[in-house]
């Protein structure tokens, strides 16, 4: 036999049983080439591009979908941060960017398009500040554009001023937007990967070439059922053979990841090229497509226990060792995130109270990308959304690694309400935040130096 | 003439006594489509610039010139009606019967891609033992064209499992993978074995370094 049954039977179970697809290809076009500041122009340029390089994504993705039997949940598109466009432009030229965004989702048949984004971890420019500004207003009158803001360096430190205005952009977008929904589009970065393909924050860094597809591989439901087979099978179950087991199905996860990858770019040829998979272990809210429950299979009653963040390293550290092994195009963020609505393990350790904000945040620390899809009371100070967003860039500029913050303030919320955000975005259970006064630590303005470890030349 | 991406908002714009001339390096988007057939709007493809060779797309398996692979219009449908379902929230189908979504031409780097796929495929099926199990699989196998390169078939107890691998470059001519992937499968089906066919790649990839 070419193939063992064995061997055959895993692929066919991973798909049919665990859950295996891949959570997104997204298409990152470069935007570096509009002509020109005019508002029409640009509004035309935008629409154009991305409706001609993008029209055969779905078709394409759709066809690689049917050949393998995997499923690709989520096709989109990512765009060159849309602050370097729009610099020098008219502030009435970024709604209607934004508008000819949303539109050309549409067009195309994508749920969410990002890039409406700004890098500003050394400082702002006009344009980057108008762009910041202008979140409530595009989120609110968009359904499919995603902004993101890198607002700190391991080279640059951390632009307080940033970070205390997008602590008023995340309160009003709360407001502006149905059960906060807008927040879901937008997030703030410490060390943004400029080829990450996951909304919302994904992004065309200005290193990429022209236009790149980038995967981004799933499977936690994969990695769950592996450690539970193992567990059965072995009774000699240590760490090392845990760890060992995550390996190897990261490794089948990520070979089959890039494979499709490849036939879906082979589908929408020239100019398009293969960027990178991303390893990330991202759930869904389905059943049995969680990252908590695979912390909780290593024998954790809930995620957020104590040993949560030294199981959590374990698994991250095991999926990027097997997934460095199986592609030499790894990127994009490649650590498993945990966004809390998406992930029904953790919306059930939420409403037990094992999970925290604390715990989350000691969870970023090691691993995880960040606060991610985190629900906290609409009331919540600015500032105090502010301090949240510091303490993760801190952890991601002096640890040299991405961290992000998404957070969802839910007007008229208390803590332990659920918010259900429907679809993907699944539900959130609103975290109790501290009470007590930061703001005059957030206003303190200026910059926080970068690290030490930054100076490496 | 240069690129120009016809919109929904275009149609109107466009149209002269409900026809819209779509000549060469037009690109009409899906939404634009679907507005049109809506509107009772045709989109006539030609004029003065008819489709030179290149645009036609070959048949990827008798290499003879002509319509794409006749599943491709019913995946653009439903693409198109998956991308509006989600702006609408109705997960119905919204494209009529002979709108000119179902019309759509393959792009030569798709066909192109289609002809350099691995030219084998995978089918596995399981369910309980009868006579004819294994005959109603293979036959379908062999009715698509297809040769079977390796079996691997058990029983045990009462269950039966078989494993075919598939040379697909015999495929009749005209014959999608998609058509012979929905053939076996429902030969199996009916005869009451879950089957499932893939392309070979995905094994290779997954469980050969």
């Amino acid at each position: 036999m070419l193939y063992r049954p064995d061997e055959v039977t895993e692929t066919l179970r991973m798909v049919e049983a665990e859950h295996l697809d891949i959570r997104t290809v997204t298409l990152g076009i470069s935007m570096l080439g509009c002509p020109s500041k005019d508002p029409a122009a640009i509004e035309a340029y935008v629409f154009d591009r991305v409706t001609t390089l993008a029209r055969n994504l779905s078709l394409a993705a759709a066809e690689v979908e049917e050949m393998f039997g995997v499923p690709i949940v989520n096709r989109r598109v990512a765009l060159t941060p849309m602050s370097l466009v729009l610099e020098g432009a008219p502030p009435d030229a970024y709604p209607r960017a934004a508008e000819a965004m949303d539109r050309a989702a549409a067009e195309v048949g994508v749920d969410y398009i990002a890039g409406y984004s700004a890098l500003v971890h050394k400082g702002a420019t006009p344009g980057d500040a108008a762009l910041m500004r202008s979140y409530p207003e595009v989120l609110a009158a968009t359904s499919r554009v995603c902004g993101s803001v890198n607002l700190a360096s391991s080279r640059a430190g951390i632009n307080m001023e940033a970070v205390s205005v997008m602590g008023r952009v995340f309160s009003e977008v709360g407001r502006r937007t149905p059960n906060a929904s807008g927040c879901a589009r937008l997030v703030v970065f410490a060390n943004a990967p400029e080829d990450n393909p996951f909304i919302a924050g994904a992004m065309h860094g200005v290193g990429e070439p022209e236009v790149v597809l980038n995967v981004g591989v799933s499977g936690p439901g994969v990695v769950l059922a592996a450690l539970e087979r193992h567990r059965r099978l072995d009774a000699r179950t240590d760490f090392t053979s845990l760890a060992e087991t995550v390996k190897r199905t990261a490794f089948k996860i990520t070979r089959a990841g890039e494979l499709i990858g490849r036939e879906v770019v082979a589908r929408l040829g020239p100019p398009v090229q293969f960027g990178v998979v991303d390893l990330s272990l991202a759930p869904t809210p389905a059943r049995g497509d969680s990252v908590a429950n695979i912390l909780e299979a290593m024998g954790i009653e809930r995620a957020g226990a104590h040993g949560t963040t030294a199981a959590l390293y374990l698994l991250t550290d095991a999926v990027k060792k097997g997934g460095v092994m199986a592609s030499s195009s790894v990127g994009g963020l490649s650590g498993a995130f945990i966004p809390v609505s998406e992930d029904a393990g953790m919306v059930d350790a939420v409403r037990v109270g094992a999970m925290t904000l604390d715990k989350l945040e000691a969870m970023t620390s090691i691993c995880s990308v960040g606060l991610d899809m985190v629900a906290v009371p609409g009331d919540t100070p600015p500032e105090t959304i502010a301090a949240i967003i510091a303490d993760e860039m801190a952890i991601g500029v002096a640890n040299h690694k991405t961290t992000a913050v998404r957070v969802l303030p839910v007007p008229g919320a208390r803590p332990g309400d659920t918010v259900n955000l429907g679809g993907l975005l699944g539900e959130l259970i609103v975290m109790e935040v501290k009470p007590h006064d930061v703001s005059r630590f957030v206003g303190l303005g200026g910059r926080i130096p970068a690290p030490l470890t930054g100076l490496r030349n | 003439m240069s690129k120009k991406v016809v919109t929904e908002a275009d149609i109107e714009a466009l149209a002269r006594d409900g026809v819209v001339e779509v000549v060469r390096g037009m690109i009409v988007t899906p939404l634009a489509r679907e507005y049109a057939s809506r509107r009772g709007i045709r989109l006539v493809y030609g004029g003065g610039s008819v489709p030179s060779s290149e645009d036609i797309p070959r048949d990827p398996h008798s290499g003879a010139k002509g319509p794409a692979a006749p599943d491709l219009p019913a995946l653009v449908t439903e693409e198109v009606s998956r991308a509006l379902s989600g702006l609408t929230g109705s997960g119905e189908r919204s494209i009529p019967e002979g709108s000119p979504v179902r019309d759509d031409r393959l792009p030569a780097a798709l066909q192109e891609a289609r002809d350099q796929e691995p030219a084998r495929a995978v089918v596995v099926a399981a369910g309980m033992n009868r006579p004819g199990v294994a005959a109603a699989i293979t036959s379908a196998v062999s009715d698509c064209g297809a040769d079977i390169q390796d079996i691997s078939q058990t029983i045990v107890s009462d269950f039966f499992s078989m494993i075919l691998v598939v040379n697909l470059a015999t495929l009749h001519a005209g014959l999608s993978f998609r058509t012979f992937k929905d053939r076996v499968e429902s030969a199996g089906r009916d005869i009451g074995a879950e089957t499932a066919v893939f392309h070979e790649a995905i094994l290779r990839a997954m469980h050969r370094v």
